[in-house]
């Protein structure tokens, strides 16, 4: 299976929940400059998952060497396979993992997939991936989308990483007055909800996402 | 006959739902459809009525057994508390009973607390 890298040299636009990203000068679609200093993002410092998810301030690294992806799952853009992948996905993670962290890919694996579903055009495709390393696991969802998602896309992680609470809270007042775009609560669920770290990279339209945190 | 005791309940594969006294409500198990909206907003709205109709001051709504639910059933519980603030003269509370054991419970009823203190409190059972 060819993987992508998603390293450090990565064309990240951005990680959240456990990194400090400081945007660079270049266009945000373009990339950004990444320092391990945990400080910015504390919502909770003295949170066990919290202190934990801070010691992963890289994004996962699926080149490293004992990385292993267990599964791998295709799904038809526009078909209806979300409830059943999230049935699939939680029996799996709940047989392979502890049972928190099995419960909070599940929600990530479940919010990932309806956002590929609902913004992926028809061109390829989406692949959902769990990764496994020795101190980390991982899901992957990568699609492609239409252009107005990618901007969508960034305004919204740069809400998610200044302060995630505020960005759950700001989707959730949003259901209630409405509006234009449809409120989004899964990608903060994913980091503020379950702890998760959420990388997010783009390249042209393929918008590829990986939360992951310690096992 | 209470307006509660005739609700009709949702039927749907991965929840359970049961009323287990005058005013409370246990749901169970998961909420994974695409569009809980149309599959589960009448019935809230039909309890929502009930609740004025009986003009029941609190609601206990016990979702402890209630593993997960997608960001669009948390948008349900946020259009349930929107309903009730907009009726101050005919005003009942949601009690909800959550459990610390799952982790969507935790944020998800803090955040919304915070949107709508005046109508819900949160009682963690265990």
């Amino acid at each position: 299976m060819k993987r992508e890298p998603l390293g450090p040299g990565h064309p990240l636009i951005g990680s959240t929940g456990r990194s400090d990203d400081v945007p660079s000068s270049q266009d945000s679609t373009s990339g950004y400059h990444r320092k391990s200093s945990m400080q910015s993002v504390a919502l909770n410092p003295s949170s066990s998952a919290m202190r934990a998810a801070a010691r992963q301030a890289e994004p996962l690294d699926i080149n490293a060497p004992r990385c292993r992806c267990l599964v791998r799952l295709l799904c038809s853009p526009g078909s209806d396979s979300l409830e059943y992948t999230h049935q699939f996905l939680t029996s799996y993670l709940d047989g392979r993992l502890r049972p928190q962290v099995a419960q909070r890919l599940g929600v990530a694996g479940y919010e990932l997939m309806s956002n590929a579903l609902n913004y992926s055009s028809m061109a390829e495709d989406i692949a959902l991936e769990i990764f496994d390393l020795p101190e980390s696991a991982a899901i992957r969802v990568a699609n492609e989308t239409i252009a107005p998602r990618i901007s969508m896309l960034n305004e919204h992680m740069q809400k998610i990483r200044n302060n995630a609470e505020a960005a759950l809270v700001g989707e959730m007042r949003r259901s209630v007055t409405g509006g234009p775009v449809r409120p989004m609560l899964g990608l903060a669920r994913i980091v503020h909800e379950v702890s998760l770290q959420l990388d997010v990279s783009i390249r042209e339209r393929r918008v590829t996402m990986t939360a992951s945190c310690l096992k | 006959m209470s307006a509660f005791e005739k609700v009709t309940l949702p039927s749907l594969e991965s929840l359970t739902v049961e009323i287990t006294g005058p005013a409370t409500v246990v749901l169970k198990g998961t909420i994974t459809c695409k569009d809980p909206a149309a599959d589960l907003g009448p019935f809230v709205r039909a309890m929502h009525e009930a609740m004025i109709a009986d003009r029941v001051a609190e609601l206990r709504v016990d979702v402890s057994g209630l593993s997960f639910v997608n960001s669009s059933a948390i948008r349900l519980f946020i259009d349930w508390t929107s309903w009730i603030k907009a009726m101050p003269a005919k005003r009942y509370k949601l009690q909800f009973a959550t459990t610390r054991r799952v982790t969507w419970q935790k944020t998800s009823f803090l955040a919304l607390q915070s949107l709508a203190a005046e109508v819900i409190s949160v009682e963690q059972v265990d």
